[in-house]
């Protein structure tokens, strides 16, 4: 591999978002598609988190949600509270994220089966109810102003002021989320590509041999915990900065499968998938809006009562659409429709995903002899892929 | 001295709701192990097909139950003959997402239909009706609630362990190619799986769209997934487990509701099922009755 294909191979994605983040928010004049931009730089955030804790720790959350209401409202107590600068609320929220998801991460891994489900579950539960409840910090159900420093040196991101060009908030803060994706991008490939990554898809193939060959599957899990955590809580501090404002209500049950709608209909175990999942899934209600006039069945929004389905509902029922059949034909996203099918691990991912083969026990628990062939070949097929 | 009683009371009933609820994930996860997201779905179209047959076609109220349930089972049955192989064979995730794409769908298209206002009534015999038992003041639908969920559980246990259905159902359950090979058709397997947890759902729809339990409303999925703590706490490899966990949420929600004091804000008799999971996944994660789970490394 040529060292300008190894290049593009691993920076070419977060190069690209790079790029459209000084490119995009800035030139994006309508306010409907700079939230676009807003929400599908957030939630690709989340999901690029997501992608290595579900794609390579093999961990389903549903409650990532939880995390990002932690950054946020931490961002929040730093920032507005006590009235810390930009780099330090932010790094604050990230890490908090990041000590969450390592005390998580532990309980999570001693079970097998279905846990982590219910434990982000409760999560979830309790980050609503000490928001709600917790009136002195959070605001209660009322939510808090959330008005932290935006300046970074020179720049506000507030609002840029740019060749003789002011931005405001939603243009400004889209290129801060962007660019603060492709460091993340960058970050979330060296985890993938390097020692932890590797052991993962290693553990992914046969989690006793991996264990046998000396690689620290717990240890490396938990580093996936972490990660996702720490992601999510600094998606939610940039969340909660450009919104201003911060409830409870946005960290619920259905914000959370959002992240995974996007991350799965994108393509997971792929760079590019996260970005793609939350771009698609951000666009849709904008694009029926656009289409909503020349569709009969959808109520126009400034209708009151049953004038037919409103375009929120719409929006809803696409997603649904779109998961029960993106999975069924595409289980490992969009992303992976046109990729060649012998891609090493990638390979090993997709098929891991699409089968649990005959081996596995009813209550969860899978048997201890390798059910699939690529479980066999994955261990001697990633050391390849490996880069220097 | 009664309130302890009372709230115990109302507790089982809510217990009852989720015992129903959780059964119906219970089953479906250990006979086919997809963790059925659209259970909550069939809750919600369950007590608005109930509306439908009793306010909206003037069915006597019992028969527009068994309706309800009758629909909702045909319609699990459907789910499952279109895609229920597939997602027994597929990951976790993907069951899981699938099944709540077929949630996304649901909730909209109800609205549509019902619109999405809280204020419809199933009209219910029940209505707020309370009912004087030895100095305690009951609500007629509890009563109602806890003897008829008594009644289908036991069915439903008396399905799983003395009928031949059952039977093969549990089989699949605990070791799938060991079913198979005994010629157990997975088919009816997972077509018997779904419709009777799309029954159950239903039943626990009907109930809780009482004018007791909230009335029909958009929010009837919220039932559904309150139970999924129960699931844990009783013991996720015995479906008995389910039904257990669930009154056991529904006790502690009574409780916690009744006691707590209001420092704790409102919302802790919501968290408090979810504080007892987390506690049950570290001390005893095998749940109340289910069987020791494995270590992983």
């Amino acid at each position: 591999m040529t060292t300008l294909s190894r290049i593009v191979r691993c920076y070419g994605a977060p190069i690209v978002v790079a790029i459209l983040a000084l490119a995009l928010p800035l030139n994006v004049a309508s306010p409907a598609w700079q939230s676009v931009l807003i929400f599908t730089g957030i939630g690709a955030l989340v999901a690029v988190g997501l992608n290595v804790l579900t794609g390579y720790a093999g961990q389903i959350s549903l409650g990532q949600a939880a995390f990002v209401g932690l950054g946020a409202y931490g961002a929040v107590v730093l920032g507005v509270r006590s009235g810390l600068p930009l780099p330090l609320w932010l790094l604050g929220a990230t890490v908090t994220g990041g000590l969450l998801g390592a005390v998580v991460g532990p309980l999570a891994l001693r079970l097998r089966g279905p846990y982590l489900i219910f434990v982000s579950l409760a999560l979830l539960s309790l980050l609503n109810y000490v928001a709600s409840s917790w009136t002195s910090v959070t605001g209660g159900t009322a939510g808090t102003p959330a008005t932290m420093s935006l300046r970074l040196g020179g720049l506000d991101f507030g609002a840029l002021s740019l060749g003789g060009m002011r931005y405001d908030l939603a243009q400004s803060m889209g290129v801060l989320i962007w660019l603060v994706l492709a460091v993340v991008m960058v970050v979330a490939g060296h985890l993938a590509r390097g020692r932890v990554g590797r052991g993962l898809r290693a553990v992914r193939g046969n989690e006793a041999i991996a264990g046998s060959l000396g690689i620290p599957v717990a240890r490396y899990k938990i580093v996936a915990f972490v990660f996702a955590g720490a992601v999510a809580a600094l998606a939610g501090a940039l969340y909660a900065a450009q919104a201003g404002y911060v409830t409870p209500e946005n960290f619920s049950m259905d914000t959370s499968i959002e992240y995974l709608i996007m991350l799965v209909v994108g393509g997971i175990g792929t760079q590019v998938g996260p970005v793609l999942g939350a771009f698609v899934i951000s666009a849709i209600p904008e694009i029926l809006l656009l289409v909503s006039p020349s569709l009969p069945f959808v109520a126009s929004p400034n209708s009151i009562g049953g004038g037919g389905i409103s375009v929120d509902e719409l929006s809803t029922v696409i997603y649904g659409v779109l998961l029960v059949v993106v999975l069924l034909v595409a289980p490992n996203g969009l992303a992976t429709l046109w990729r060649s099918r012998g891609n090493g691990a990638a390979a090993a991912l997709r098929s891991r995903h699409r089968s649990r083969g005959p081996g596995r026990r009813g209550d969860g628990t899978p048997s201890t002899t390798p059910t699939h062939p690529a479980s066999r070949t994955t261990i001697s097929t990633t050391p390849q892929r490996s880069t220097k | 001295m009664t309130e302890p009683l009372q709230l115990g009371i109302a507790g089982l009933g809510l217990g009852g709701l989720y015992a129903l609820t959780a059964m119906g994930f219970a089953i479906v996860l250990r006979a086919t192990r997809v963790l059925n997201m659209f259970q909550a779905g069939v809750v919600l179209i369950g007590g608005y097909l109930c509306y439908a047959a009793h306010v909206q076609w003037h069915l006597p109220f019992p028969v527009a139950v068994v309706v309800a349930m009758a629909i909702c089972a045909a319609l699990g049955a459907l789910v499952a003959v279109l895609i229920g192989a597939r997602l027994a064979r597929a990951s976790l995730l993907t069951s899981v997402l699938v099944t709540v794409g077929l949630l996304y769908v649901a909730q909209p298209v109800v609205q549509a239909i019902w619109g999405d206002n809280n204020l419809l009534s199933l009209d219910d015999p029940w209505g707020l009706r309370q009912v004087r038992l030895g100095g305690l003041q009951i609500a007629a639908r509890d009563l109602w609630l806890i003897g008829t969920a008594a009644v289908v559980l036991a069915g439903v246990w008396y399905l799983l362990n003395r009928t031949t259905l059952g039977i093969a159902m549990r089989a699949a359950a605990s070791d799938r190619e060991a079913a198979l090979a005994q010629g157990i058709n997975p088919r009816m397997i997972i077509g018997a799986s779904w419709a009777i947890a799309a029954a159950l759902g239903a039943l626990a729809g009907v109930m809780s769209a009482t004018a007791v339990g909230g009335g029909v409303r958009p929010s009837l999925v919220g039932v559904a997934f309150a139970s999924l703590p129960g699931m844990i706490v009783g013991g996720l490899s015995s479906t008995g487990g389910a039904a257990i966990g669930g009154v056991a949420i529904g006790l502690i929600q009574a409780f916690v509701a009744g006691y707590a004091p209001s420092v704790l804000g409102a919302g802790i008799s919501d968290t408090a099922p979810y504080l007892l999971l987390l506690v049950v996944l570290l001390v005893r994660p095998r749940g109340l009755i289910g069987d020791p789970v494995v270590r992983s490394s």
